[in-house]
């Protein structure tokens, strides 16, 4: 029967399954590739389901490979005198491996599902979930007026101004930004004033003390993975030189440690990514360049 | 099928194939009749009933009819040869569980 009277025959010429196994059976030994094509399609012929004759035509695809497969194992078996004697085979395309390659890969998707099972089982997804906090909670803090470290004066005083001799003036709270979402933002650095007016009418320069203003980074993303890990928690005192317009005129330091290298670490690169969003000093309303500290509390939730 | 391959491994689904032929020795079926019976995929019949009739314990012959009275090709029919029918028993016996009812 030749291939034109098997379409002839075929209740669905044209059909995808039928195509298959046309090509399927060519991708067989050729001294089998007919009788293939043939024998396939009549099984086809009484499958009716679509989804029937498609697993059909798949599964010839798959039969040709273990075929040719069976037919190159058994030709190495054989000497060369009966490879040339016997049918020719159309082989070279070929994996004589295919079933050691098969055989891996399940066995690849069985080991995976093996440890999945046994980590399952074993509570290890459990045990890390619980190693790992699952909230944490980091602040920048103000730095109480006692722990406050020194403060390089101005370019502006009010003794070189001559307007009045600079006396402390009562603790102003800190600055509302109203709208701030940001957990960190809340507790800034207070607003401290270095001068006010002497009594004698003369007003004396008036210092407020810069700190990290709105859209500061959140200290939540600056706490060390393995300090949020180990449950390590502490304060650092943070130096930094900040300009008239928020932004950092040197690299900033640690005041005073948490006693946490780490956390240090972390609070030094928060306040690096800060620079730009730090509230100037300002004497008497105009702001300056300034050095001052604050605190980074890192605290996690329990 | 050209030079016979000698040996056949016997596999669980060489044996169901090798079961459907002994429900009735004498019955000639085509793939899909096979299929029906043991409910094997094709990608795994296929090659089991090339490598059993090239061990020669089956044989094959193309139904006697005309593809286009008939409207559909041949069938490739596949019987259990005496050689078979008996290896096939023997399997069969040595796994005495694995015997049809």
């Amino acid at each position: 029967m030749t291939p034109d009277d098997l379409r002839a025959s075929s209740e669905r010429p044209h059909d995808f399954a039928s195509a298959l196994i046309r090509h399927a059976a060519r991708r067989a030994p050729d001294s089998l590739s007919q009788r293939l094509e043939e024998e396939w399609l009549s099984d086809l012929a009484d499958r009716h389901g679509q989804g029937q004759r498609l697993r059909l035509a798949l599964g010839c695809l798959w039969a040709t490979r273990v075929i040719a497969a069976d037919y190159l194992a058994l030709e190495r078996t054989r000497s060369a005198a009966a490879i040339t004697q016997g049918s020719t085979l159309a082989l070279g395309s070929q994996d004589p491996r295919l079933f050691s390659r098969r055989s891996i890969f399940l066995l690849m998707i069985l080991s995976i599902h093996a440890l999945a099972i046994y980590g399952l089982i074993s509570g290890l997804p459990g045990r890390v979930v619980r190693r790992a906090p699952t909230h944490n909670i980091a602040t920048v803090i103000t730095t109480p007026e006692e722990d406050r470290v020194p403060i390089t004066p101005p370019s502006i005083h009010a003794a070189s101004l001559g307007i009045g001799k600079v006396t402390d003036i009562p603790f102003i709270p800190p600055v509302d930004f109203g709208d701030s979402t940001d957990p960190v933002i809340p507790d800034l650095p207070p607003v401290v004033t270095d001068g006010v007016d002497t009594g004698d009418n003369k007003l004396a320069s008036v210092r407020r003390i810069g700190g990290p203003a709105r859209g500061f980074p959140s200290t939540d993303d600056y706490y060390p993975d393995a300090s949020r890990r180990s449950g390590e928690q502490g304060i650092s005192t943070v130096q930094v030189c900040v300009d008239q317009t928020g932004r950092l005129t040197a690299a900033p330091s640690i005041a005073q440690s948490s006693g946490n290298p780490r956390l240090d670490e972390g609070a030094l690169r928060l306040a690096h990514a800060g620079s730009g969003f730090y509230r100037s000093t300002t004497e008497n309303g105009q702001p300056v360049a300034d050095c001052y500290a604050f605190r980074v509390r890192f605290t996690l939730a329990r | 099928m050209g030079k016979p391959i000698r040996e056949v491994r016997m596999s669980f689904q060489t044996m169901k194939v090798l079961e459907s032929f002994l429900e009735n020795p004498s019955d000639t079926l085509s793939g899909a009749d096979v299929q029906k019976r043991c409910g094997l995929a094709s990608g795994t019949l296929y090659p089991i009933l090339l490598r059993l009739e090239g061990a020669g314990w089956f044989s094959s012959r193309w139904e006697s009819v005309d593809p286009v009275a008939v409207g559909r090709p041949r069938r490739r029919l596949y019987r259990l040869t005496p050689n078979g029918l008996a290896r096939a028993s023997e399997v069969f016996a040595s796994f005495a569980r694995g015997l049809p009812a």
